[in-house]
């Protein structure tokens, strides 16, 4: 929808706007600590911890990293310490996992996170994972072997159910000027991945997406047009994780993917992401009910 | 409350008791009539009528009508208006009297400009504060924006109106809301003023007879808003003879055809707009460019008949009707995109005299709003609409029972039906559930008496009370929401007809003006209004896809109270008039979205689940200066204002600025007549940047660095300034047709004729005239800002990621050439 609001203007502005850039003193805002942390059925919890940067700088990963956060997640019953980990399918190296906890559906996980003496704590719940029916490639006309990844959901009736929709391509490695790059090395979730069953409660019916990318990854070039960039080939085998979430982390996956399609977007009102963190932190404490489905188009 | 109506009604009963008994004394009679422009026929609305002797009497209603009583005996009858000779004529009062007046415009001798034009002191003697009125041939004189003459833009030039900012025609009215300005075109309520996402307003200069803005002291007779009243008046068409005048500018053309449908009784006027930037545009655009299927365009018409069907009866039928229209296609991602918005009003107006101190007018009004928008991409549809509709009755009543007061009472019902945000939309075959297609439906209904009263010589007072009530009735339904998830949790379904909810409440009105001397006076005010139906905009800027909303279970009808405290004076045998004001107000109930909505909201919900509600207050000082006649004219306002918002559950409860917040406005108007032929007139605004949220920092989600927002409008855009220049070239045709009439006069007047019952019909005098006018806007080339917005650019994962301020400015300098012609 916004981006309609965008096109309702710009057009106009074809005849006569201009634009140009400006500079203008910033004021910083305070110190923030930033949480984005899951725990999915069958998996330990898993908890990126950051710090908000200012706008007047350039970003400095070593500079945001929180290393020294003392992490808990309690199921009610027992408590699992989670530790500072490396690991090759989050969006940084750098996560607190957990060692004791595996998430469990219906079950309520409460997240304890405590830097420099100050708390913040979230909750989340495991909904009951919704599985799609099927899942397919088709070629997306004019192109023949380029295409969306389909699925077919059934959405359960009664209002309530919120889904997010991530996928991934086989890993690859590449030399790139003597050093080894990783490719497709984590589930990606495009823009307008995440959705509740508001318009569709009850129906049954087809989804699409496009291949996304990793903002991580960028410095690839595989010299690809855009609608190679967008879709799978023909030959791709797509890996499809399908999650229900509860309201919360859908409210704020929405409100960040509308923060990010609307970045650019003059008409735009300011896009603030609602997220569940007591205690004055950004981010979200989510719950992921999990599926997953293996797409391989070629014959 | 009871209170208010005991008081108001036992000092009308005292005041007309005291009025009877002196009648008793000595006979009253009692002078009644219209008044009318003597060159087309068209009655003059504020026109002043007074008893010399006296120095006391009224000014004409909206529909030219004035009624004065007053004790027997031998009078001056004098009527003025500005831009038009003054009337006397000498009376004897031994019986009641009918004088229907005729008044000259003073076009007809350039010598005669500089005598008195309307009745000098009436900005002192008046009681109503924060009232301007403004006459069509004042606003022509001005700077136009691409030769479009525009009477909301000059409208924003009065002090305390402040436009919304450039391509935006909503404008803000101390402190108040875009919404709370209550836009009247024939008494029909125009929802949408602008066109073209605001570079234009709705209002056809051509097809308008006069501009009425009230912006404190509210009279009983309006109500529904809670900031202003912009009563605007379509001409009547010209009784005596047909007339075409037109213009044909760079970006539009317009033409208006008048003329009588029986002379003297019955005319018409028709008059239509159109622009043509995508006609224009079209043939430099490339070949399979997206502009060549893309374009946006307005049109607009005015319509109106008017008849006199007896000495007692007049009947008014008028209409506007306007679209906006705008395509889109993008080949290369096969989008293709429609909108388009409008307003339409269809008003019928009887006016009826039951005797020489009774006047009444029946009106029965429709208007509408409607916005739709479809857009298509790869199997993928979506259709969009919302609007809103009234149909309005209304019976007003003017009695004039004695020369010191001027009572008017009615009542008004409208019935509005609200279209929220409709979707529809498929994906090849599947159709998405967007539920059906809702209306919400309300009656309003308002009663009200007011009476502008003498209380001594001078102290008048007018104090007024209305009375206004609401009700939503079904079919509607309720989504009952989860306080803690935010969920639906339960649909409460209310059948037609059935009662939602209701609100109502009593509306005092109170102002009245002090008299220190014949040349100053001290005004003061107080009213207490009550609003029912809202406007919710999601967006940083107004858009035509904000969607009205009624008043709810969740949304209570907005409350605004207004002090406003004023002096004023004039110098100079009134040839300067100065003024200043100062206001305090405070609203209840304003709503706001959440922080994090999304469009959508009212789609298988309710709007007002994504709403917070909060109040503000806003207060300012105004000052203004106006040189009204003489070869040099014009004005500058200064204000200096304040306008606060607090809502617990945005700006975590702290009190924010409002984003029209303007700390400093200025307005310099100034026109000069060089010669008949030539005159010149320039504009300079100046006004506090607004007031937006900004982002203060950037944080780290999946992959991607997203910025966290500050505090609430915390942040100010540099301010706006501007400069228009125009001068008008009036070609000597039609000095030679003013020499003509100027003869003829001179031999009615040598043959010892009336020469107040010449007319323009005359057919010896050749009614045509052509003008150019060459405008330019924005003289400095200032780039204001439109809008300004943040975007991050590069990477950070190689330390080239910034975020980026973009300014986006809409007009350079723009000098355009407008010929306008009449015959």
């Amino acid at each position: 929808m916004k981006k309609y609001y965008k096109y309702i203007v710009s057009i106009l502005l074809l005849f006569s706007s201009c634009e140009e850039e400006i500079k203008l003193e910033l004021a910083g805002g305070a110190k923030k600590i930033v949480i984005e942390g899951n725990i999915e059925n069958g998996k330990v919890a898993e908890v990126i911890i950051t710090r908000n940067s200012p706008l007047s700088q350039v970003i400095d990963f070593s500079s945001i990293l929180i290393k020294n956060a003392k992490v808990y997640v309690s199921d009610g019953i027992i408590t699992d310490t989670l530790h500072l980990d490396t690991l090759l399918t989050t969006s940084i190296p750098f996560v607190y996992t957990g060692s004791k906890i595996k998430g469990k559906v219906g079950v309520m996980y409460q997240l304890t996170v405590i830097v420099d003496a100050d708390t913040y704590t979230a909750s989340t719940v495991i909904p009951s994972p919704i599985a799609l029916d099927s899942v397919w490639w088709k070629p997306q006309p004019p192109e023949d072997t380029l295409g969306y990844a389909w699925g077919h959901l059934t959405d359960p009736k009664g209002l309530g159910n919120a889904y997010r929709w991530f996928a991934k391509r086989p890993l690859k490695t590449r030399i790139m000027n003597g050093q080894i790059v990783i490719l497709n090395r984590r589930y990606l979730a495009p823009i307008g991945s995440t959705f509740d069953d508001k318009f569709i409660d009850g129906k049954s019916f087809d989804i699409f997406y496009n291949r996304s990318y990793d903002p991580t990854e960028t410095l690839i070039s595989e010299n690809e047009s855009q609608n190679e960039r967008n879709l799978y080939k023909k030959s791709d085998t797509i890996y499809i994780k399908f999650c229900t979430i509860n309201n919360e982390t859908a409210k704020f996956y929405t409100t960040y993917e509308a923060a990010i399609s609307s970045n650019g977007n003059p008409f735009a009102s300011p896009s603030t992401i609602i997220g569940n963190l007591q205690g004055g932190a950004l981010g979200i404490w989510a719950g992921y009910g999990a599926t997953y489905d293996t797409i391989m188009p070629r014959p | 409350m009871r209170y208010y109506i005991l008081l108001i009604f036992s000092l009308l009963g005292c005041l007309i008791n005291t009025s009877i008994t002196a009648q008793e004394k000595q006979k009253k009679y009692t002078i009644s009539g219209y008044v009318k422009n003597a060159d087309d026929g068209e009655y003059s609305i504020g026109a002043s009528v007074y008893i010399k002797e006296l120095l006391k009497g009224g000014s004409t209603n909206q529909y030219g009508f004035y009624s004065i009583t007053v004790e027997e005996g031998n009078y001056t009858l004098v009527s003025t208006y500005v831009g038009y000779k003054d009337f006397t004529k000498q009376i004897t009062l031994n019986k009641n009297l009918q004088i229907n007046i005729e008044l000259q415009s003073t076009a007809i001798n350039v010598k005669e400009v500089e005598v008195t034009a309307e009745r000098s002191d009436k900005n002192v003697s008046s009681t109503i504060v924060g009232s301007v009125k403004l006459d069509m041939e004042e606003i022509k004189k001005l700077p136009a924006f691409l030769g479009e003459v525009d009477v909301m833009k000059t409208v924003q030039l009065l002090p305390g109106v402040k436009s919304a900012g450039e391509g935006n025609t909503g404008f803000y009215v101390r402190g108040g809301g875009p919404d709370q300005n209550l836009i009247l075109l024939d008494e029909a309520v125009v929802y949408n003023a602008s066109h073209l996402l605001g570079f234009f307003s709705v209002f056809n200069g051509d097809a308008i007879k006069s501009i009425n803005l009230i912006k404190g002291g509210m009279p009983a007779q309006y109500g529904g808003r809670l900031a202003s009243v912009l009563d605007i008046s379509m001409k009547d068409g010209n009784v005596k003879k047909y007339e075409a005048e037109g213009g044909i500018g760079v970006v539009s053309s317009r033409l208006t055809i008048q003329g009588p449908i029986k002379k003297d009784t019955s005319s018409f006027i028709v008059s239509g707009r159109r622009t043509y930037i995508d006609v224009l545009a079209r043939p430099f655009a490339k070949p399979g460019s997206s502009l060549k299927k893309s374009g946006a365009y307005f049109y607009d018409f005015n319509a109106k008949a008017s008849y006199r069907l007896s000495n007692k009866d007049r009947l008014f039928l008028s209409g506007y009707f306007g679209r906006d229209v705008l395509n889109f296609t993008d080949n290369a991602s096969q989008f293709k995109l429609g909108i388009n918005w409008g307003n339409g009003t269809g008003v019928m107006r009887w006016n009826h005299l039951f005797n020489d101190k009774l006047f009444m007018n029946v009106s029965a009004i429709l208007s509408e709003y409607n916005f739709s928008f479809g857009a298509q991409q790869t199997g993928f549809e979506i259709k969009l609409f919302s609007g809103i509709k009234d149909w309005n009755g209304k019976i007003d009543f003017s009695y004039y029972p004695a020369i010191r007061h001027e009572i008017k009472f009615g009542i008004n019902y409208i019935f509005h039906t609200l279209t929220p945000t409709s979707i529809s939309a498929k994906q090849n075959e599947t159709e998405f559930d967007f539920g059906k297609i809702k209306k919400n439906n309300a009656h309003e209904v308002a009663i009200y008496a007011s009476d502008v009263f003498d209380l001594t010589d001078r102290i008048k007072l007018n104090a007024g009370l209305r009375y206004s009530y609401f009700l939503q009735v079904g079919p509607f339904d309720r989504y009952k929401k989860d306080p803690t998830n935010d969920q639906t949790i339960d649909i409460i379904h209310y059948g037609t007809n059935k009662k939602v909810v209701d609100y109502g409440g009593l509306e005092p009105r109170f102002s009245m003006r002090f008299e220190l001397n014949p040349k100053s006076s001290v005004k003061a005010s107080y009213t207490y209004n009550l609003q029912y139906i809202h406007l919710a905009s999601l967006s940083a800027v107004t858009l035509p896809t904000d969607t009205w909303v009624s008043s709810s279970e969740l949304v209570r009808p907005q409350k605004g109270t207004q002090y406003s405290l004023g002096y004023f004076r004039n110098f100079k045998d009134n040839t300067y008039e100065t003024s200043v004001e100062v206001y305090y107000k405070n609203l209840k109930n304003q709503i706001e979205y959440k922080d994090g909505s999304l469009p959508g909201a009212d789609v298988n919900d309710n709007a007002d689940n994504q709403f917070v509600f909060g109040w503000g207050e806003a207060y300012g000082a105004e000052f203004f200066i106006k040189k009204r006649v003489g070869k040099f004219s014009g004005w500058i306002g200064y204000t200096l204002s304040y306008t606060k918002r607090t809502f617990p559950d945005l700006n975590q409860g702290k009190t924010f600025y409002a984003k029209y917040d303007r700390r400093h406005d200025i307005s310099v108007v100034l026109s000069y007549e060089l010669t008949p032929k030539w005159s010149f007139a320039a504009i300079w605004v100046y006004g506090t940047g607004n007031a937006i949220t900004i982002p203060v920092s950037y944080y780290y989600i999946d992959g991607n660095f997203v910025t966290e927002y500050g505090d609430r409008n915390s942040f100010r855009m540099p301010a706006y300034h501007r400069l228009d220049l125009s001068a008008t070239y009036t070609p000597n045709h039609a000095k030679k047709r003013e020499q003509r009439k100027q003869r003829i006069i001179d031999q009615y007047q040598r043959t010892g004729k009336d020469t107040t019952t010449i007319s323009l019909s005359n057919k010896w005098i050749k009614n045509y005239g052509s003008s150019w006018n060459f405008s330019i806007f924005n003289a400095y080339n200032r780039h204001n800002p439109y809008i300004i917005y943040f975007s991050t650019d590069g990477n950070p994962y190689d330390g080239t990621l910034k975020i980026k301020v973009r300014k986006v400015f809409l007009f350079p300098i723009l000098p355009s050439i407008t010929w306008n012609f009449k015959f």
